[in-house]
């Protein structure tokens, strides 16, 4: 049911206290604060800026021995073992990101063994594929020794030393005086497959002079972009790009970065990321079938598939920019889609381009996926919606209310908008849900599975809502449309988006005071380069946090 | 149900139980070791539909406990037990009904769940859970020789999250519980399918693999930071935990059980059948004594569509108000389905001889939730069901009524039953006073 939300509603910018409103507590988030976040040597649209210089001492946040999420195990053994079948992954029952923390539990554990049996067992039934080597030309023994360098360098992401070749030789040795030389070779490929060096993306770095703190040495560094931008193991290019020093330098990230964003792997990483960031638990997502019978698993396949499609276009495809994300008058259709929007002529199960009625739909923010998920399983909800845009969009908190909700049930001779004005009537209400129920409002004419909508129960919808709590775009607005061009000309927004990848990347919430630096590089760069995505990618793999790893957070 | 039709493939644990030595208690329990099963459903009852009405001794089910009526006398039902560590430390409801229930410690601080606001957010659970804290135990005193310390099962289980999350090996270390019951068969019976020489060969090559992981997990832990080497330490237990098995022996007179059909993509009710009849086996092979057995999770979103006109998530259901009769009756029927597999557990218990009566009489089977009731969160009327005896320990056939008395004094009455009897307090003493009254 629910998976770990680490896009969503982390961020404190300030107190925002329920009562008495938000005055005092807005304002005081680093995006108004200025501090370091001087964008110097930025080059501006070309992208190309310098990350901004950090005044004071090297800081940066600790993330602890991250591990393959169970969707870059399955990419890392497909490229290891030349077999795009292998799913292990799919039954790990691990995190969707490596921002959980948790330590290994025992049973995992298990299924690692498991996986690397089973996986070395299927892998030697085709030993030409797996091995580099004649045995008849070169003999088992030197073919075993190359076997192990060649399949090291890309399971441990790095060369091997000595204290691993010799060990893992000895794994060969043992296992085929055992039982052959297939056998040898099986239990390497378990050995390397159960290793901490394959199994976690182990950084130790090298000493960069601020104690507690360690710079990423070149194949550590081409392992984090490989899993940042591509969600699995470096390439052979990567590696060697790491070997002959070209990973030491910013312009050489650039260059590798740039490469790497041409590959359609960078895919993997715009979907992963808008599903953690907007659509957290929507594969699980039910409606009550007596109100929307349309909301099958097929409809809400779709509708997944629209957002991350969309996602893919605006990012990989088209301008990049958070405001087309925002505010596209067009969004991206099979023939599901094309018939719950109403567009004739659209079959087939691929996604194409569709325009949309630029009155009723924009950007990300109407789409069908988000009003369903943020809306109750009978009726929409103007209060998930508003917290949504609250806390995922402009990354503002909302305290939890104490006491016991009785939510109300639906009541047809009201709309949705009337049964929850009591919250505005009732101070002991009005305190939090100012901070939800404005936001929301705006989407009242669509319904709870986004349907577009003009009215409720049979009485009109009534669209008009409020932004508040924002530094430049406060003020009344009517329909999603027009709150969404509101949100794409934040500011807030724009930060809120730049640190919702930065906890995307490193696995840790932004709330931490080490990161504040490295989280201005990023910004800056994004605002910079007026708020091209893309370059708000590749400005992560540029910053402090990137380039380093902080051993602990003793000493601080 | 067709719950008769599967009866047949399980006796056969019955006459193949070997005889074991009385390793883990020298009282009356003699020749059987006591099992420790704690079961788990989610999104809280409808109590007045849940509990019995009479008195201690005489007394008639609700609705949803109605299918326990032919295990009556094996059962305690009760009622009044609050959650209260629950109240306390971070998390929503949820997440702190279920990371407490076997912890009996607050949730820790974090930053990794979406938390609803509440201020800190929640992390992991704050301690270590009942079943690994007996494990750890009974093994330092050498009366745990089973295979499997533990076993941590579920069905319908969600990915790592803290709602999702009821073992814990310590603080910040939650068990990820085993959802596929082919890996469970895998884990646990495979090597009861091979021949000796087959299984001595394999054992040789698992080692000789393992030993070079483990060599590898010490060459990094020396050139990381310490929190890196905590990350490490937790993945080299998982290790030495499968070593030890594999350098346990072998039950002689047991036989592994069919390889199981269902899949983590079967139904629900399909897999959780599964799960129970491969723990059933595992306990009666004596391959463990400990089992936690997860239906679903907290917040679980099951949509039950098996049981007539259920067609929403279990959670959703869960939180509309209580004037809504048709929401009330339909979760009526949800937990009383879940009472169905309540009643199946403890009937192939009850087929499994163990000298004079079963293994149900040296097992003490506990269903908990993380909820008393899903629309208010409220955790004060965990509806809590007790099955076996654990060897004679506790006093059995009744329905007992408590006036939130914490459920932490539940978990130290349970370490006594299975062994432990020094045990004072379970979890933060704050909220413990003792054992649980009126269970013996």
């Amino acid at each position: 049911m629910y998976r770990p939300s680490v896009m969503f509603g982390l961020v404190v910018l300030g107190a925002v206290s329920c009562v008495g409103g938000f005055e005092g507590g807005m304002g005081e988030g680093e995006g108004g604060a200025g501090g370091t976040g001087a964008t110097g040597g930025s080059g501006g649209s070309g992208g190309q800026a310098s990350p901004v210089e950090c005044k004071g001492a090297l800081d940066v946040g600790l993330t602890a021995l991250p591990r393959l999420t169970p969707a870059e195990y399955n990419n890392t053994v497909q490229y290891l073992l030349k077999d795009t079948t292998l799913r292990p992954g799919d039954s790990f029952s691990g995190s969707a990101s490596a921002v959980d923390g948790a330590a290994v539990s025992k049973n995992e554990v298990a299924q690692y063994v498991e996986a690397a049996e089973r996986m070395a067992a299927k892998a030697v039934t085709n030993m030409a594929a797996l091995l580099s080597c004649d045995t008849a030309t070169v003999g088992e023994d030197e073919c075993a020794k190359r076997f192990i360098d060649s399949f090291g360098r890309r399971a441990y992401r790095r060369a091997l030393v000595d204290e691993q070749r010799n060990g893992l030789f000895n794994v060969y040795r043992v296992n085929k005086a055992a039982a052959g030389f297939a056998k040898g070779i099986e239990t390497v490929v378990q050995a390397f497959l159960l290793s901490p060096e394959f199994i976690y993306r182990v950084e130790v770095g090298t000493p960069s002079g601020t104690a507690n703190i360690n710079r990423l040495d070149g194949y550590e560094l081409a392992t984090r972009l490989s899993y940042l931008l591509w969600a699995t193991t470096p390439d052979d290019t990567l590696l060697s790009s790491a070997a002959m020093g070209k990973m030491d330098t910013v312009d050489g990230i650039r260059t590798e970065v740039r490469r790497m964003m041409g590959d359609t792997k960078t895919r993997r990483t715009i979907t992963a990321f808008h599903d953690q960031w907007l659509l957290d638990d929507f594969s699980s997502l039910t409606k009550d079938t007596r109100v929307y019978a349309t909301f099958t698993p097929a409809l809400r396949q779709a509708m997944r598939d629209e957002t991350v499609k969309f996602a893919e276009n605006v990012v990989a495809d088209g301008d990049g920019r958070l405001q087309t994300l925002f505010t596209a008058p067009y969004t991206m259709v099979n023939a599901t889609m094309a018939t719950f929007y109403g567009m004739p002529g659209i079959t087939g199960t691929a996604f194409v381009k569709a325009d949309v009625d630029p009155a009723q739909r924009a950007g990300l923010l109407t789409h069908p996926s988000l009003m369903s998920l943020y809306a109750k399983a009978n009726m929409s909800s103007p209060i998930f919606r508003g917290k949504f845009v609250r806390e995922g969009l402009l990354c503002q908190h909302i305290p939890e209310f104490g006491g016991e909700i009785k939510p109300p049930d639906p009541n047809p001779n009201l709309t949705t908008r009337q049964l929850f004005a009591e919250h505005t009537k009732n101070p002991s209400c009005a305190g939090c849900h100012t901070l939800m129920d404005p936001l929301g409002f705006g989407f009242e004419n669509y319904d709870g599975i986004g349907r577009y909508r003009t009215t409720d129960n049979k009485k009109p919808v009534d669209a008009n809502g409020e932004v508040t709590g924002t530094a430049a775009v406060d003020g009344k607005y009517v329909g999603a449309v027009e709150l969404a061009k509101k949100l794409a000309a934040s500011s807030e927004v724009h930060e809120c988006v730049a640190n919702q990848w930065f906890m995307y990347a490193f696995g840790r919430d932004i709330t931490n005071k080490y990161d504040t630096c490295s989280r201005e590089q990023v910004f800056g760069a994004f605002r910079s380069a007026n708020q091209n995505i893309r370059e708000l990618i590749a400005a992560l793999t540029v910053s402090d946090a990137f380039r380093h790893k902080r051993l602990t957070l003793g000493g601080n | 149900m067709l719950r008769r039709d599967f009866l047949k493939g399980l006796g056969t644990a019955a006459g193949a139980m070997p005889l074991l030595a009385a390793t883990s208690r020298k009282a009356e329990a003699g020749l059987y070791p006591k099992r420790l099963i704690f079961v788990f459903s989610g999104n809280g009852t409808i109590a007045e539909r849940w509990a019995p009405t009479g008195t201690e001794t005489d007394w008639t089910p609700g609705r949803i406990l109605e299918p326990l009526l032919p295990h009556k006398s094996h059962v305690n039902v009760l009622d009044g037990i609050k959650n209260e560590t629950s109240y306390h430390g971070p998390g929503d409801g949820h997440m702190k009904g279920i990371g407490c229930l076997l912890t009996g410690t607050e949730l820790l601080a974090g930053t990794q769940f979406k938390c609803g606001g509440t201020n800190p957010c929640a992390g992991w659970g704050g301690g270590i859970s009942l079943d690994e804290y007996l494990a750890n135990t009974l093994s330092a005193r050498g009366q745990l020789p089973t295979k499997f310390r533990t076993l941590n099962l579920g069905v319908g289980v969600g990915g790592a999250t803290v709602w999702s999350r009821m073992s814990y090996a310590g603080a910040d270390r939650p068990n990820t519980p085993i959802t596929d019951p082919a890996v469970v068969f895998q884990t646990v019976f495979k090597d009861l399918t091979l021949s000796r020489t087959d299984l001595d060969r394999l054992r040789a090559q698992k080692k000789s693999v393992l030993d070079y992981v483990t060599g590898r997990i010490g060459s990094v832990q020396q050139r990381v930071g310490a929190d890196d080497r905590l990350k490490l330490q937790a993945h080299l237990d998982g290790i030495r935990d499968i070593e030890r098995q594999l350098a346990t022996a072998q039950p002689s007179a047991c036989t592994a059980p069919a390889v199981p059909t269902a899949t983590t993509r079967s139904p629900f009710p399909e897999q959780l059948k599964a799960q129970t009849d491969l723990m059933v086996k595992a306990l009666s092979c004596d391959l463990t004594r400990i089992v936690t057995l997860q239906w679903g999770q907290s917040v679980s979103g099951v949509r039950m569509t098996w049981i007539p006109g259920v067609d929403r998530g279990h959670h959703d259901y869960s939180h509309d108000g209580d004037t809504n009769a048709d929401s009330i009756e339909k979760l009526t029927l949800i937990n009383r389905w879940y009472t169905e597999q309540f009643a199946y557990l403890l009937e192939q218990l009850k087929l499994v001889r163990e000298g004079d009566g079963t293994m149900l009489d040296n097992t003490v089977v506990v269903w908990g939730n993380e909820l008393g009731r899903g629309n208010s969160h409220s955790r004060e009327r965990i509806p809590f069901v007790m099955a076996g005896s654990a060897g004679g320990y506790f006093r059995t056939g009744r329905y007992l009524k408590y006036a939130k008395d914490p459920h932490q004094n539940l978990l130290v009455s349970l370490c006594h039953a299975m062994g432990v009897e020094d045990q004072a307090k379970f979890g933060n003493p704050a909220y413990c006073t003792g054992p649980l009254r009126g269970l013996r």
